[in-house]
């Protein structure tokens, strides 16, 4: 895996500059003093988007507060106290800014394709919440925003970068990335932490007013403007497929995305999609049983939920692949092959328009296990999986749930 | 079937736990129960129709669960016949005396499991500004098939079921629509405006250059961001056509025009288009 050289522009004066040490040494007020400020000329300004249970922790991504200034926070929620200078309900009316670099997104998911395509459009670099996005289409549209504009792009979830530290993980990711097992052995089981029914939906939800404070039509975006319910806002949202889609999307991008970096499948999506579940709700996700997902080579990945039906056993777990897995003339090409590159965090990738470690591209193949098993779990069936077409092979129905409409004027 | 006996398959469906939530479901008696509505047949479909009610009145959970899970139980079946009738059934109250909030669900089933025999159903509620979402989404189902019925709604279409249309039309990259599309690219309201440049951009005609590019002339703004967008997705599609003079026009504009430093990404980005 290498790294793409993104071209530099305005942020190329961090390349030169003394903070461009305060990234990843120690800030300068701090060798300068005690409350000793950066001068503005060496801060990049930053943007929060969605400033509910997650947002604080998503800006504090972008880089140490010393860095990155907060100029600007927005969220639906502030109908009354937006002035349109520090807080806003629109995030275009924040993309507009020109002193505004960075841009953390925590919104709810139905928002987060949408926004960061945005921002990108509007020149500005990315760190946004997982799950990247709410269906499988967006997560393309977002990767092509990121190589049209050149634009840095990081999923707010680090695992991988942990999972890039371990020997043993690295020779697993070279194993696999050489291509040279007949089958891969690999089969790894997430066994429950997926919080199926604590991120589940009302299904008997009556209308109530919307609060004063909300821009309810603007919450909804591209998704259906549906009666307001203080369920589907909050971090209650999880449980609605208008938004997101439940504990399994909530969750799994933590989980399996440091397991596709550790099993080299960042470009690709598994094949066949198995799934044992009752059948699903059309708005509220609910209880689910384990879904099974297959790669092209045999890497399986499965999530049993153990909060319905009988547990996954399929096949035993395997969480390896080891060169002696390889013949020794295999396992010596591999031990040949280079380390795969470090991976480079958010920061770091602003400053020097390197690819960071959790790029649209792989952050959008680690939401797709997420949505394929969503897909499976809401037809009910077994699903086969097209990761070059990105369609779901032989059902029409199903498909329909991997580029869903968007109300006007959001579209892709 | 009659109401009572549907109304005792009904009872087999989950009861939501003291949250509202569906954490306990027992799948055999789901699937058997729905089987049995299935066997009955479309009267039975219809009348397991007619038990959802507004939100605002609520109880229906079942019923709607129900029907929702005939939908997959159809689906599985791949019974063109079946579908076909569940289809009708779902339509044939659309546009009728029904709640408008229990129209948007059938149209939602639609999406999920509706046939193109819909569209023109779906498409008589193109004009009503409660409707016109759920409709379009479940025409949007039949990309090869919808075009002609948005086509024919747009002229008629104010508001917010116009920017629908237009969007609905651009994402089918429907050529037929474009003269009527471009009607929209000086409306007063913005959001129409951008929906409509869009639109024409991802139609992709060499027509559409001098709209883009007037849109692109916006000063300042989300709307120049937004037309500056639109200028490099037309040109990657007149590209595609292989008109690559044409598209040469829109990125050199993008070229001369976005010199500033925070612009300057824009320009480069159409320098690589080629």
């Amino acid at each position: 895996m290498s790294h793409d050289t993104f071209r530099t522009t305005r942020r190329g004066l961090l390349k030169t500059s003394a903070v461009a040490a305060a990234f990843t040494i120690v800030p300068r007020h701090v060798l300068g003093g005690p409350n000793q400020p950066l001068p503005p000329s060496e801060t990049i300004g930053g943007a929060l988007i969605g400033c509910g249970g997650r947002g604080p922790g998503t800006f504090g991504g972008l880089g140490p507060k010393e860095v990155v200034r907060k100029l600007a926070e927005c969220d639906v929620k502030f109908v009354g106290k937006a002035d349109n200078q520090r807080y806003y309900t629109d995030f275009r009316r924040v993309l507009e800014r020109k002193d505004i670099d960075v841009v953390a997104i925590a919104t709810p998911p139905h928002w987060h394709a949408l926004i960061s395509i945005a921002a990108m459009e509007a020149g500005k670099d990315v760190l946004c919440e997982k799950p990247m996005t709410r269906f499988i289409a967006e997560g393309r549209a977002v990767v092509e925003a990121q190589d049209r504009y050149k634009r840095i792009f990081q999923i707010g979830t680090f695992g991988r970068f942990g999972m890039a530290k371990s020997e043993r993980s690295r020779e697993n990711h070279k194993v696999m990335a050489s291509g040279l097992l007949k089958k891969s052995p690999v089969v790894h089981i997430k066994k429950g932490g997926l919080k199926v029914v604590q991120w589940s939906g009302i299904v008997n939800a009556k209308p109530q007013p919307v609060p004063p404070n909300l821009d309810w039509d603007m919450y909804c975006g591209p998704s259906p403007l549906r009666p307001f319910h203080p369920h589907r806002h909050g971090g209650t949202h999880r449980g609605y497929w208008d938004y997101e889609g439940g504990g399994l999307c909530d969750m799994g991008q933590h989980h399996f995305d440091p397991q596709q970096w550790r099993y080299a499948k960042d470009f690709t999506s598994p094949v066949e999609i198995n799934v044992n579940t009752p059948p699903a709700h059309p708005e509220a996700s609910a209880v689910w049983g384990w879904v099974e997902l297959i790669y092209a080579d045999g890497t399986t990945f499965v999530m049993d939920s153990t909060e319905w039906g009988k547990p996954y056993d399929r096949k035993p777990a395997h969480d390896d692949a080891r060169l002696s897995d390889l013949s020794p003339e295999d396992a010596a090409k591999v031990k040949a092959m280079p380390d795969p590159e470090p991976l480079v965090s958010f920061p770091e990738a602003v400053k020097t328009r390197k690819r960071a470690g959790g790029h649209a591209e792989s952050s959008h193949r680690a939401v797709c296990i997420l949505h394929l098993a969503n897909i499976a779990i809401r037809m009910g069936r077994t699903i086969r999986y097209d990761p070059v077409k990105e369609q779901i092979i032989g059902d029409e129905e199903a498909n329909r749930l991997v580029s869903q409409p968007m109300r006007a004027p959001w579209h892709l | 079937m009659n109401l009572d006996q549907l109304k005792a398959k009904l009872e087999q469906m989950p009861t939501p736990d003291k949250r509202g939530l569906y954490s306990q479901i027992d799948k055999d008696k789901v699937e058997q129960a729905v089987a049995e509505i299935f066997q009955a047949g479309p009267e039975a479909w219809t009348l397991l129709i007619d038990q959802i009610v507004e939100p605002t009145v609520g109880g229906d959970h079942g019923a709607r669960y129900a029907l929702h899970v005939l939908g997959l139980h159809i689906s599985k079946l791949h019974d063109a016949e079946a579908r076909k009738k569940f289809t009708a059934a779902l339509a044939r109250p659309l546009g009728g005396t029904k709640p408008k909030p229990v129209q948007a669900y059938l149209a939602q089933e639609l999406w999920y499991f509706g046939l193109p025999d819909a569209l023109a159903v779906l498409a008589n509620l193109l004009d009503d500004a409660e409707l016109c979402d759920p409709a379009a989404f479940a025409m949007m189902a039949h990309e090869g098939q919808a075009a002609p019925f948005f086509r024919q709604a747009l002229p008629q279409a104010k508001g917010k079921c116009r920017r629908m249309i237009v969007q609905c039309l651009g994402r089918l990259r429907d050529a037929q629509s474009a003269d009527e599309i471009a009607k929209s690219a000086g409306d007063e309201d913005v959001e129409m405006r951008q929906v409509a440049v869009w639109a024409l951009a991802n139609i992709g005609q060499p027509s559409a250059a001098d709209t883009v590019l007037k849109a692109a002339q916006t000063p300042e703004g989300w709307e120049r961001t937004h037309a500056a967008k639109c200028c490099l997705l037309l040109a990657e599609r007149l590209i595609a056509a292989g008109r690559k003079d044409d598209a040469a026009r829109l990125t050199t504009y993008l070229k001369e025009s976005r010199t500033d430093k925070t612009e300057k990404y824009i320009a480069e980005a159409a320098g690589r288009i080629k």
